[in-house]
């Protein structure tokens, strides 16, 4: 066994001894004795399908439904069958000349889902949202792709346009698009500091070099004074869990348990520990989550839940914590299955159970928890319970589960708006865009302290009237705070760019606003704490909640 | 050799180009697309080994079969297996005591005892309480569990304790469960000399049942005659077969089958006479009437044997066939198309998600057939089934024997289209509300009669609402609901919510052909017929009264 040192030996051994593995499988299956029942069974069906069906289906496409269909009634969304067809060509994915659309996605069931929009990019520009099913790109039928299939899809040359087709939740109809590439450029890590004293981070995803940036980030926001620190996961669909595993050894003692993977395959039974020391010893952290933050920003999380080492805020999280092996079959065919599951240090599961097409079943759970507004909540009923190094109380079952729920909901007139909005398919992100665009061509360039004016929003009200959104005035005044925002970060984007485009969202947003005020009464990790905990439940206790707010 | 944290961090490496969306180097040369039994058996040892949750490898098979109908898209494919309770449906048959019943507070309340049942023989009553059975109390159980308790395998005997009015301590029963065979047909004689039946479903002996009805209705004065098959999915094509025989002459075509295997191609025709020549006969249909339903419509509009009128139906026109496999199992496979003797197809497309469980026997199509029931009789207004996109496009002519045209390609057309009572505004309003707060007004009646009932407190005739009655409804059902419901709510929709409150009085005191009586008497469709049968005496006069209506009605090709 020879070391591995780079990327691409390893990916060439991995292939390799999966599909050895392959083969031997097919060897064992060659030397079984006379089938069983229940395979007899099987063959009866399919010949019976074949000769009586009303329509005629042949042999090789009974198999291949066969094989979808079993992998159907696994009730995992994510073990499937991807065909030499669907494989095309696979490429290394370096930091390559292609241009792309500005979309995160995850496969979730049947449908490549939307994970997140990156600022600044053609979708943003177009009004793609997060939460959008991919339905047809370029014509074809974009059900049952891998995210490896979207991506090959959707990747191409700088300035070709792709013809998409989207479903939206709430919208009957699909809402059909063409968008040119362009080249996307990530910023992995933003940071600024929101006060005096506390600084912000933001992660977008766990890419190659997350550990690094997010330590030096850190590290320059300490010399700006900050004695406390917000660590934004929300919306970070994940990404390389390793960079996962690293993030999280950042903040903690050597040896501390990070995560651990479970396994029937021998070799995918690992739990991995913190190689290093606390890097940030003594600095309160608080993390932010939502429901779109998925697998390694979940690790993270649970991780520092686990280990009292950070007070976790927001929603609870997606609940992706199984890891899938790709297995290469004969004739270029793949199956990609669950093969392992996630648990943090107190043995959590992360894993939130899903139906077959990729929805939570455990949802009604989460909707059944109000969070009502002077913070008494009602406690869903939860099953084990598990304790953090601390003994504080911590529930498995799907998802981790904030310490402090702080939804981030919309007013009902604030729904209404995007409703309106939505009717004529487009997104306030995008609207907003365009008109950042706009006024900074056509007026004095904007001070980095600017403030929204009366001018501004009766501008921005023109525009949507000519882009005959159904609005009256009134539902426009009501949700002139939302608005504001938006406006501000466009302009500030498009004047002064990403870090300034943040600090202007996060201006007013309920969780910074939530984190801020607890990270201001506490210097040391233990006092941010209890801090949390007296805000949570007002009765010296700590009792998480499950709350599952609707992320915009 | 390395240490742990190496391995692990290499193990991560490998593990996160695998298993992210980063991809990988593959050479692929000449591949080839065949998928066959060694690659389907690959995939399932690997997924017995491997999956993270341990799965039998033999169960994998099973889910193989079950997936692999789910895949080939036939809504109506299943596979069933040896422990599941099938002939239940076929049969109309089932083990138990032989009751209608319903839970409620204070126990489980008998609505109806069935004729030679198990229960009658033993002289239980209607409006007997049941307070324990098997030694368990039952206040306050849900309708599931009473159903459960009460049903159980022939042979089998359960033990209940009644309390009855005018008796002053319980009485104790052992009712033995037998086979109790529920009703298909229910037939009542309407004002004017014309026989009603209805006809639930076409289960085994429907034909025997539906004969003998008809029969009782002619000796008792009936000179035409309304076969209600709203809402009826359909069943054995046999049966359709017989039925449409009773109204047909020796040799007359009733439905041809086709299908890829002349096994399951066949084609019927009537074997025997009409048995009512002369006999006027209107058969009421809606969009639930599937299938059989759609055969017997079918066949007697093309012979112009009788006047169809209600709404388009379903458009059920596939027919499965099902095979006996090794072990027990059974699999019901879409095998063919029928057709109508005009050469009509009536089947109209549908995708999974639309007519998933719209086949014979399932139970999320009698859940939603009853839900459509009762919010049709409250509220007088039907739940279609969901509409199918594009299906006026292919709409080809065919004629009748008397040269009528007729239409295929999405159920069957009525000769005369009559909706079921359009709801007002208000009456919409009402049915918004009930909605919202999950509130079952049909459910809401029933519960009240019945404790009414037991009470001594109903009118002397069930059929009048009277002023008292209508305000301690209003009352009930505000404390039922808690309030979100009242008599302001109620008030949207007075009229038929009277008419539910006296069907469901007629239900608990005079039994449920009196609750069907209330019905049928209010419905729009009956009294369209029975306005046609009243001018037309014979089966001739009716379609010519049907075709003077319709003369305004543009029809494709030559219409009348």
């Amino acid at each position: 066994m020879s070391r591995v040192r780079s990327r691409v030996p390893a990916v060439v051994v991995s292939v390799l001894a999966i599909a050895l593995g392959g083969w031997m499988l097919q060897q064992g299956a060659a030397a079984q004795e006379a089938r069983s029942h229940k395979a007899q069974l099987l063959d009866e069906v399919q010949n019976l399908i074949a000769e009586r069906y009303v329509d005629p289906i042949d042999s090789s496409e009974l198999y291949r439904m066969a094989i979808d269909g079993m992998l159907y009634e696994l009730g995992d969304p994510y073990s499937v069958f991807i065909d030499a067809e669907q494989t095309e060509d696979l490429e290394i994915t370096t930091t390559g000349n292609y241009g792309g659309l500005g979309i995160r996605i995850q496969q979730v069931g049947d449908w490549i889902t939307v994970m997140g929009i990156l600022p600044g990019t053609p979708a943003e520009r177009e009004g793609l949202m997060t939460g959008d099913w991919i339905f047809e790109v370029e014509g074809s039928s974009a059900r049952g792709w891998t995210d490896d299939i979207a991506v090959e899809h959707l990747r191409g040359p700088k300035g070709e346009p792709v013809e998409l087709a989207v479903m939206r939740p709430g919208v009957p109809e699909p809402i059909r698009l063409t968008i040119v590439r362009a080249e996307i450029h990530v910023e992995p890590v933003v940071a600024y500091m929101l006060e005096p004293g506390i600084g912000f981070v933001r992660l977008e995803t766990f890419s190659k070099n997350a550990r690094a940036e997010i330590g030096t980030a850190i590290d320059e926001l300490i010399e700006l004074g900050a004695r406390g620190l917000v660590l934004d996961l929300r919306d970070n669909p994940g990404g390389l869990l390793d960079e996962g595993v690293a993030v999280t050894d950042l903040f903690l003692e050597q040896r501390d348990e990070i995560v651990e993977t479970r396994s029937r395959v021998a070799d995918q039974n690992f739990t991995f520990r913190a190689s290093s020391e606390d890097l940030f010893p003594g600095l309160p952290i608080v993390v932010l989550v939502n429901n779109y933050s998925a697998s390694a920003s979940e690790i993270v999380a649970g991780a520092l839940q686990d280990h009292d080492r950070a007070v976790i805020l927001g929603t609870t999280t997606f609940g992706k914590g199984s890891v899938q092996t790709l297995y290469q079959l004969p004739e270029g065919h793949h199956l990609k299955l669950t093969t392992a599951g996630w648990y943090t240090p107190s043995g959590r599961s992360i894993s939130r159970p899903h139906d077959v097409d990729g929805r939570p079943t455990d949802v009604d759970v989460a909707a059944d928890a109000d969070v009502e507004a002077d913070g008494d909540t009602v406690a869903a009923p939860m099953e084990e319970e598990y304790w953090t190094e601390g003994g504080r109380p911590v529930f498995g079952g799907g998802g981790i589960t904030p310490d402090v729920v702080v939804p981030d909901s919309l007013t009902d007139r604030e729904r209404e708006f995007a409703e309106a909005l939505g009717r004529g398919s487009f997104s306030l992100n995008q609207l907003s865009v365009r008109f950042a665009a706009t006024w900074n061509a056509d007026h004095a360039e904007l001070q980095s302290d600017f403030e929204i004016t009366p001018e501004m929003r009766d501008e921005f009200y023109r525009m949507l009237v000519e882009e005959e959104v159904e609005l009256d005035p009134a539902l426009y005044r009501d949700v002139q705070p939302l608005v504001d925002r938006f406006l501000a970060a466009q302009l500030a984007n498009s004047a002064f760019g990403e870090t300034e485009r943040l600090r202007r969202s996060q201006a007013g947003n309920p969780q910074v606003r939530e984190a801020v005020l607890l990270l201001r009464e506490a210097s040391t990790p233990e006092e941010l704490l209890n801090v949390a905990i007296r805000v949570d439940t007002g009765a010296g206790e700590s009792l998480p909640r499950a709350a599952a707010a609707p992320s915009n | 050799m390395r240490s742990r944290g190496k391995r692990v961090r290499t193990f991560a490496a490998l593990a996160a180009i695998v298993m992210v969306s980063g991809g990988w180097i593959l050479q692929e040369s000449g591949v080839s697309p065949t998928i066959g039994r060694g690659l389907f058996e690959i995939v399932r040892t690997n997924v017995a080994r491997n999956f993270v949750e341990p799965v039998d490898s033999d169960e994998l098979y099973e889910m193989a079969i079950r997936g692999l109908l789910e895949e080939i898209g036939d809504p109506y494919a299943a596979f069933i297996q040896p422990d599941e309770q099938r002939s239940a449906l076929l049969t109309n048959n089932y083990g138990g005591v032989g009751m209608r019943v319903l839970a409620d507070r204070d126990g489980i309340i008998v609505l109806d005892v069935l004729p030679n049942s198990p229960s009658s023989s033993l002289d239980l009553r209607a409006l007997d309480l049941i307070t324990a059975v098997d030694g368990r109390q039952t206040a306050g159980w849900k309708q599931e569990d009473a159903i459960d308790a009460l049903r159980g395998p022939t042979g089998e005997a359960v033990s209940v304790t009644v309390r009855r009015n005018g008796v002053e301590d319980p009485l104790e029963f052992a009712i033995v469960r037998g086979e109790v065979h529920i009703a298909a047909v229910e037939s009542l004689l309407l004002d004017g000399d014309v026989g009603y039946s209805r006809l639930a479903t076409f289960s085994q002996a429907s034909r025997q049942e539906l004969e003998a009805a008809v029969s009782d209705l002619l000796a008792s004065g009936a000179t035409s005659l309304i076969l209600d098959f709203r809402w009826n999915q359909g069943g054995i094509l046999r049966e359709a077969v017989e039925i449409s025989d009773l109204f047909l002459n020796q040799g007359e075509a009733v439905v041809d089958t086709r299908a890829r295997d002349p096994r399951d191609s066949q084609s019927f025709s009537a074997p025997g006479v009409d048995r009512y020549p002369g006999l006027p006969v209107i058969v009421l249909v809606n969009g639930w009437s599937a299938s059989a339903s759609e055969i017997v419509a079918g066949a007697l509009q093309d012979h112009d044997r009788a006047l169809v009128l209600g709404t388009r139906t379903f458009g059920k026109g596939v027919m499965q066939s099902v095979f006996q496999l090794q072990g027990g199992n059974y699999l019901r496979l879409t095998t063919g198309t029928w057709f109508t003797p005009s050469g009509r197809s009536i089947h109209r497309k549908r995708d999974d998600e639309q007519s998933h469980g719209f086949g014979l026997g399932s139970d999320e199509f009698d859940a939603a057939v009853t839900e459509a029931v009762r919010s049709s009789e409250t509220m007088g207004m039907p739940m279609d089934p969901v509409p199918v996109e594009g299906d006026s496009v292919e709409r080809q002519v065919f004629h009748t024997d008397a040269g009528r045209a007729v239409s295929g390609g999405g159920g069957i057309v009525p000769d005369v289209i009559v909706h079921a009572d359009t709801s007002t505004l208000s009456e919409r309003e009402l049915s918004e509300r009930l909605r919202e707060a999950d509130v079952r007004l049909p459910d809401l009646a029933l519960r009240f009669a019945a404790r009414q009932a037991l009470a001594g407190e109903l009118p002397a005739d069930p059929t009048v609402v009277t002023p008292t009655i209508r305000s301690e409804f209003d009352r009930f059902v505000a404390d039922e609901t808690e309030g979100a419901i009242g008599a302001d709510d109620l008030d949207l929709a007075r009229d038929p919510v009277d008419g539910l409150l006296a069907r469901e009085m007629s239900r608990v005191t005079a039994g449920e052909i009196a609750s069907l009586r209330v019905a049928v008497e209010r419905s729009a469709e009956v009294r369209e017929a029975r306005r046609l049968l009243d001018e037309a005496r014979t089966p001739e006069a009716l379609l010519a009264l049907a075709a003077d209506m319709n003369e305004f009605i543009e029809v494709e090709g030559d219409g009348r």
